[in-house]
């Protein structure tokens, strides 16, 4: 555990850094934390090293360096995994090759992520319509429609509590799906994994 | 889902509506107890903050955001087929100009080259995965289908068709299988069965009586003269072992030496170690075949010894080219 709380800017500036990490780190989490997996990082480390990169984040001060964010962000990542690596007894020598692999496999351009506006919206309702329906309800009125808590309670007549437990509980549906869906290759190789393996990405 | 993200997301939905000052305080608490707290609180906030361009993009028009949604899905029915069909491409050239004029026939012999890794699908629509280095002959016939590993290692998936059985013959030994996938490897001595799908059977035929049964995620060295073979569940170390069809080396505590031994299969640049005692070190890492200066520079960095190379050789634990 660091001694230096790292807890970030306030304010505007909290604002500026949560669009940037919602639009520009997020949606390339699921291809990192499989890049992880790959590299050997056992599954039940993943979340760790994903909480520490988020945490790195923290401490920028400024966005408008980061020419390409994917790219920070795998960067980071293999700085995180670097840091375990050299503090740990067991001579793991996985890490260095990620700089190898870096280039080739999971910086490139992703062309998926050009955001148009109209992909940015789709992928967002998306995560809104694959909820359960309870969920999709409370999400539909207060991301689509900007109802409050309150609001949305007396809407759908539910208590407060019920709302905000159905918001904790999407909220993590959400970020458990951003984690797990990769890029469309990644998708076709789990789909073809019980077959024949077709290795597509290199 | 950690604990941790569990607890974020907790707190995020707490505080998306006003809250009095103690529960502030006990957020405050949580939140600069642990770096993983304000990481993981920093990824769900701005996952919450995020779906707020919903509302932005629609103008609150839920209408508008079902049509949107309706084709996406469309759109991405389309892009999964279309990604299907591109790894089928992908896969028939890797085997097609092997393969074309090979698959109707009864009899055919693979070669690989050191580094070279060929899919090959038979007559019966198995596949024949042939390794660095390695050879097959396949003999096709309506009572067997037998393929010979004349040397080297494959890996076959097999179709199942009880009436017809697979058998690979390696030297004296067999492996038998119906409907299943394994990987048969001749080394000095014997050979390695890897079972990865349904069950196998291995025998030697000087011992035709001792036969062993081997099931997925099983490995067994059978060995050429009649001894007891040995059948272990090791379905990890199966797949690691087996990482070659996908060009990559898996190491998972292996020694150095053994390391170099495997990239020295895939290339002819061979990588030599200079200093032996180096050699026992031990390696946790995934590599691809064909990159052995990357893994000498990863050694370099994880083991800090010199590596120097020349035009044939990479040589760890000298600084040096003058060996």
């Amino acid at each position: 555990m660091s001694n230096i709380v790292h807890t970030g800017p306030s304010g505007e500036a909290r604002k500026t850094l949560l669009a940037f990490v919602g639009a520009q780190i997020l949606p390339h989490e699921a291809d990192l934390r499989h890049w992880l997996l790959r590299l050997g990082v056992k599954a039940h480390e993943l979340d760790d090293i994903v909480q520490d990169v988020y945490c790195r984040l923290l401490r920028l001060e400024r966005f408008d360096h980061i020419e390409d964010p994917r790219a920070y962000l795998f960067r980071c990542a293999r700085n995180v995994l670097l840091e375990q690596v050299r503090r740990s007894k067991v001579v793991s020598i996985m890490t260095v090759q990620n700089l190898d692999e870096l280039g080739v496999a999971d910086l490139g351009p992703n062309p998926e992520s050009a955001a148009s506006s109209r992909a940015e919206l789709v992928r967002v309702l998306g995560l809104i319509e694959g909820l359960p329906e309870r969920c999709r309800q409370v999400f539909e009125l207060r991301k689509v429609h900007g109802l409050s808590q309150a609001e949305t309670a007396k809407a759908l007549r539910l208590s407060e509590n019920i709302v905000e437990k159905e918001t904790a509980k999407g909220l993590g549906l959400i970020l458990r799906h951003m984690a797990d869906a990769g890029s469309g290759v990644v998708t076709a190789l789990k789909a073809n994994a019980g077959h024949k393996r077709i290795y597509v990405a290199d | 889902m950690s604990r941790i993200d569990e607890e974020a997301t907790r707190w995020v939905a707490r505080l998306s509506h006003e809250v009095g000052a103690d529960v502030r305080a006990e957020f405050d608490a949580w939140h600069d107890a642990d770096p993983r707290h304000q990481g993981a609180y920093l990824r769900a906030e701005a996952a919450w903050t995020m779906l707020d361009r919903a509302e932005v993009l629609t103008h609150g028009d839920t209408l508008l955001a079902r049509r949107a949604l309706a084709e996406k899905l469309k759109r991405h029915r389309a892009s999964v087929s279309r990604r299907y069909v591109m790894g089928g491409a992908v896969a028939a050239s890797l085997t097609g100009a092997v393969a074309v004029g090979y698959v109707l026939a009864n009899r055919l012999s693979v070669a690989t080259g050191v580094g070279e890794l060929r899919s090959i699908p038979l007559k019966d629509r198995s596949i024949a995965s042939v390794n660095t280095d390695s050879q097959i002959d396949v003999d096709m016939t309506p009572q067997i289908r037998h393929v010979a590993l004349v040397k080297g290692e494959a890996w076959f998936e097999v179709t199942k068709n009880p009436a017809v059985p697979f058998v690979v013959s390696a030297g004296d030994i067999r492996v038998r299988a119906v409907g299943t996938a394994f990987s048969v490897r001749r080394r000095e001595g014997g050979a390695d069965v890897l079972v990865t799908e349904g069950t196998v059977e291995a025998w030697n035929v000087n011992d035709k009586n001792k036969r062993v049964t081997l099931t997925a995620g099983h490995e067994a060295f059978v060995p050429v003269k009649a001894e007891t073979v040995e059948v272990t569940y090791r379905p990890e170390e199966v797949e690691r072992r087996l990482a070659w069809r996908e060009r990559e080396i898996v190491l998972n505590s292996e020694t150095l030496a053994e390391a170099v031994a495997e990239f020295n299969r895939y290339n002819s640049r061979r990588i030599v170690i200079a200093d032996p005692a180096l050699g026992e070190q031990k390696l946790v890492g995934g590599f691809h075949v064909d990159q052995p200066e990357t893994f000498a520079r990863a050694v370099q960095t994880a083991l800090n010894v010199p590596v120097s190379e020349t035009d044939d050789r990479i040589i760890i634990g000298t600084a040096s080219a003058s060996l």
